[in-house]
């Protein structure tokens, strides 16, 4: 759209474009001796834009400190460096983005090199039968993984813990000095929840999120997680 | 900062493929090109993210543009693009999964400036700013970039001077009249769970 707005106006919104641009011009402070005339003219019949301006000028003020911290993110990119021509650079990032976010995050088996499986599988952190209750040991002093097989089992006990799939996604991986690597993953829990009232999230055209309550028919996913 | 808006880089040399003139270009422009983004990205999505995925664009896209005049207009074309693109990718992972909001660990909202400490009021107006219609939403933004003119901004969204100091007026009163409006209503819109949990069914828009 190349069209001047300023020339597309309505009469009617004249007097408010107006009172806009002095306002905005005053917050940039490019109002000229004209503009300040005329914004005193304003004030002189409408005490009310004294507050507008304001206003403005602290939203004005709010917007800069989130825009100051946009700029310092943006001084932080560089161009991709290193020699080679740009299709190199870019097989190289195809690369790094392949392993290295949320956007390409693989689903792929780690259980090889965590010793980690599904629940109910061949995994024990101790013993070689699955655990009963009396054998759980208490949080205190318990391993992650032994803290987290207690959870999975009282979860199972409960009705809360339906399953943990057996697919655990990547997230990161980084090379670490020593020679090893360190994995990012997410593992995933299936869990149960009864619930007094389900709601659904509306956005209306102001940006206010709020919720509405909702009848839930019965819903069963086939697809894969 | 270091970065200054200049109107005559060497954008040719960098069509060419002059490294050195490739990053003036992106070190004179990034800034406002993390403005569109920001105008034109999901909340969930990291900015510096998709900066680097515009960067990536520019040292292997460049060649592509003819005119030296036509890069900036370019530049945005790819910026919203990638946001978009971005965007899309995320509503798909989100689409379809249920959100469980217990009265006992309330959700976090993702930030659009994510890992940036920034007052409430930032923030707040930050969420507005975002949330203005599409034609309002760079100008305003833009606007606050550091010493960025109306000329400067007109130039790289290929309007008029005029029109962008409309909009960018007409966008500030759109900000505050939002700001004063969710002000006046916040009270009136506190909501009634009953009992301990409830569920938000579908994740929402970001905007």
């Amino acid at each position: 759209m190349t069209h001047d707005e300023t020339n597309n106006n309505p009469d009617t919104n004249l007097d408010a474009s107006a009172r806009d641009l002095l306002i905005s011009r005053v917050i940039d402070g490019s109002a000229d001796p004209e503009d300040w005339s005329s914004f005193r003219a304003l004030a002189a019949q409408d005490p009310a834009i004294w507050s507008e301006l304001s206003s403005a000028q602290r939203d004005h003020e709010a917007l800069r400190e989130s825009i100051h911290a946009l700029e310092a993110i943006a001084q932080r990119v560089d161009l991709p460096g290193g020699s080679g021509s740009p299709h190199v650079i870019e097989r190289r990032f195809d690369l790094v983005a392949r392993w290295g976010g949320w956007a390409a995050a693989a689903v792929i088996l780690i259980g090889w090199f965590t010793g980690l499986g599904p629940v109910g599988g061949a995994h024990q952190p101790t013993g070689n039968g699955p655990m009963t209750g009396s054998m759980v040991p208490s949080l205190k002093g318990a391993t992650p993984e032994q803290a987290f097989d207690q959870y999975i089992e009282s979860g199972r006990e409960d009705g809360r813990v339906v399953a943990e799939l057996p697919d655990q996604l990547v997230v990161e991986t980084r090379p670490l000095e020593d020679g090893t690597i360190e994995v990012i993953y997410l593992r995933q829990i299936i869990e149960r929840k009864v619930l007094d009232k389900a709601y659904r999230e509306v956005t209306d055209e102001f940006g206010n999120r709020y919720t509405i309550p909702v009848r839930v028919d019965s819903v069963v996913r086939d697809s894969s997680f | 900062m270091s970065d200054r808006w200049e109107d005559t880089l060497p954008i040719e040399r960098a069509i060419h493929g002059d490294r050195e003139a490739m990053s003036r270009v992106w070190e004179g422009t990034r800034r406002w090109v993390a403005a569109v983004l920001l105008a034109h990205k999901s909340r969930t999505t990291d900015l510096e993210d998709l900066l680097q995925q515009v960067a990536l664009k520019v040292c292997t896209k460049i060649h592509e543009v003819r005119d030296p005049s036509a890069f900036k207009p370019w530049l945005r074309t790819v910026a919203i693009n990638t946001a978009r693109a971005d965007g899309r990718k995320t509503t798909r992972r989100r689409f379809g999964m249920l959100r469980l909001a217990g009265s006992t660990r309330p959700e976090r909202e993702p930030e659009h400036l994510r890992g940036m400490t920034l007052s409430d009021d930032a923030k707040r107006v930050l969420d507005a700013a975002v949330a203005l219609p599409e034609h309002y939403r760079e100008p305003v933004l833009m606007r606050c970039l550091h010493a960025m003119s109306t000329k400067q901004i007109a130039d790289v969204l290929g309007l008029p001077e005029t029109t962008v100091e409309t909009r960018v007026a007409r966008g500030r009163r759109m900000l505050r009249e939002t700001l004063e409006h969710a002000q006046n209503t916040k009270e009136s819109t506190t909501l009634e769970t009953k009992g301990g949990s409830s569920a938000v069914i579908g994740a929402g828009g970001a905007r």
